[in-house]
């Protein structure tokens, strides 16, 4: 199979995130690679399936729409994924992007949210991955 | 307490499109897990919908219900939805501002600076001009004009190079050879599902009335769904979403959307517990004074 590009999303309760200061049933990750064998969709342990040459992006959006939130940060085996913050053109929107460099079995990752009129930057601690 | 429920409604548009079912590609998220919802992130969403009533069983308070639908496969949700469209008035600009620039159009430069255009930009190539799309109706006639195409980065597609990612229509001039690589049909920004209609038991037994309303809020792209709940009924109601997705095609050397039309079944649970005083949970009545 060609190498594709795949949309990860995050979609989290803000809300319920700052109350329990924890990530943990606040938030929800989706890909659009389903139909190639990405599982737990809708959970915060999402495991997308890639393969060497696919391309990531990572996206958010808040369950609150006019609430704060923002992805500060991706941290993943950069020997697996090479990972870029990035803005879309003319806007503040940040994105990050990934380019899969080789065949994974199971590479797990870490995402550190900021929420928040504080800011507030909480991590998951159940992990997401990429697998093979 | 008067409640807002917002469901989140997610799709994988391509897969969902080459499927033909939104069964296993849309996702259901509300944000009242803690007040007892069901099945989140699945397709078979319950939202919890507790109302409250008075001493004599009459409503005691309004429970509304928004739908709020995104794809997956898209520009972020937290740009505004008219982002494309943005875009597109600037590069004209810009356009324009660079065609007046030009050597030999010294008379238009000069209107142009009086305007304020002193920006000279390089005039755009064609390959990087962004093919403007249409989308379509039920029966083919084009009711929208003039959407740029985008991929998920934010940059405009040339027609060229959307040429490999959207199918065309008619026999022969897909540029696909046979046993060559496969179209990469997610690399554009699909556009956003809508939702033209709320059906079901909830709506006919009374226990929910939707309408779409106007909203000023730009994610929101102008129009959203919502309902008012009778939380005198109480129970769990099945409701119907009718849902619009929209399958880009070539027609020889334009990009057309158009309109594939499915539904998709959710619940709600409505319980209603006696009016309390939110900080003593007990009666309602003056605050305690220390």
């Amino acid at each position: 199979m060609e190498p594709r590009t795949i949309t990860i999303l995050s979609l989290i309760d803000v809300v319920g995130a700052l109350a329990s200061d924890s990530m943990q049933k606040n938030l929800y990750l989706f890909d659009d690679n389903k139909s190639n064998g990405s599982t737990n969709l809708g959970t915060g342990v999402l495991k997308t399936k890639v393969q060497a040459g696919d391309k990531l992006i990572w996206t958010l959006m808040a369950l609150e729409p006019e609430a704060y939130a923002q992805l500060y940060k991706i941290e993943m085996d950069s020997t697996v994924c090479k990972l870029e913050q990035k803005k879309y053109p003319q806007s503040d929107v940040i994105y990050w992007e990934g380019h899969v460099l080789k065949e994974v079995t199971s590479t797990p990752y870490k995402i550190t949210f900021e929420v928040g009129t504080q800011k507030q930057q909480i991590e998951t601690l159940d992990l997401p991955s990429l697998i093979g | 307490m008067a409640q807002e429920v917002t469901v989140i409604m997610l799709v994988d548009v391509p897969a969902a499109l080459e499927a033909n079912t939104l069964e296993g590609n849309l996702y259901l998220v509300d944000n009242l897990l803690t007040e007892g919802s069901e099945n989140e992130g699945t397709g078979k969403l319950i939202s919890a919908v507790n109302g409250t009533h008075w001493f004599d069983g009459s409503q005691a308070s309004e429970q509304l219900i928004n739908w709020l639908p995104y794809s997956i496969t898209s520009l972020s949700p937290q740009l505004p939805r008219f982002y494309a469209d943005d875009r597109l008035d600037d590069f004209k600009d810009r356009a324009i501002n660079s065609l007046l620039n030009r050597p030999g159009t010294k008379n238009f430069a000069a209107v142009a600076d009086m305007e304020g255009g002193v920006a000279i930009d390089p005039f755009p190539e064609p390959q990087d001009v962004p093919v403007l799309t249409s989308v379509a109706d039920t029966h083919g006639r084009r009711i929208v004009d003039d959407v740029p195409l985008m991929d998920l980065r934010g940059n405009f597609i040339s027609f060229d190079d959307a040429v490999p990612m959207v199918k065309a229509v008619a026999p022969g001039e897909d540029a696909q050879v046979p046993g060559g690589p496969s179209p990469d049909i997610s690399y554009i920004s699909y556009l956003t599902p809508q939702i033209t209609n709320i059906t079901g038991e909830a709506v006919d037994k009374g226990v929910i009335y939707p309408a779409q309303y106007g909203t000023p809020a730009p994610i929101k792209g102008g129009w959203y769904w919502c309902a008012s709940v009778n939380t005198y009924m109480t129970g769990v109601y099945s409701y119907t979403l009718h849902i619009t997705l929209y399958q880009p095609e070539r027609h020889g050397n334009e990009v057309i959307w158009k309109p594939v039309y499915f539904t998709q079944d959710a619940s709600i649970k409505v319980t209603s517990g006696t009016m309390r005083n939110g900080f003593t949970n007990g009666g309602l009545g003056l605050l305690p004074v220390l």
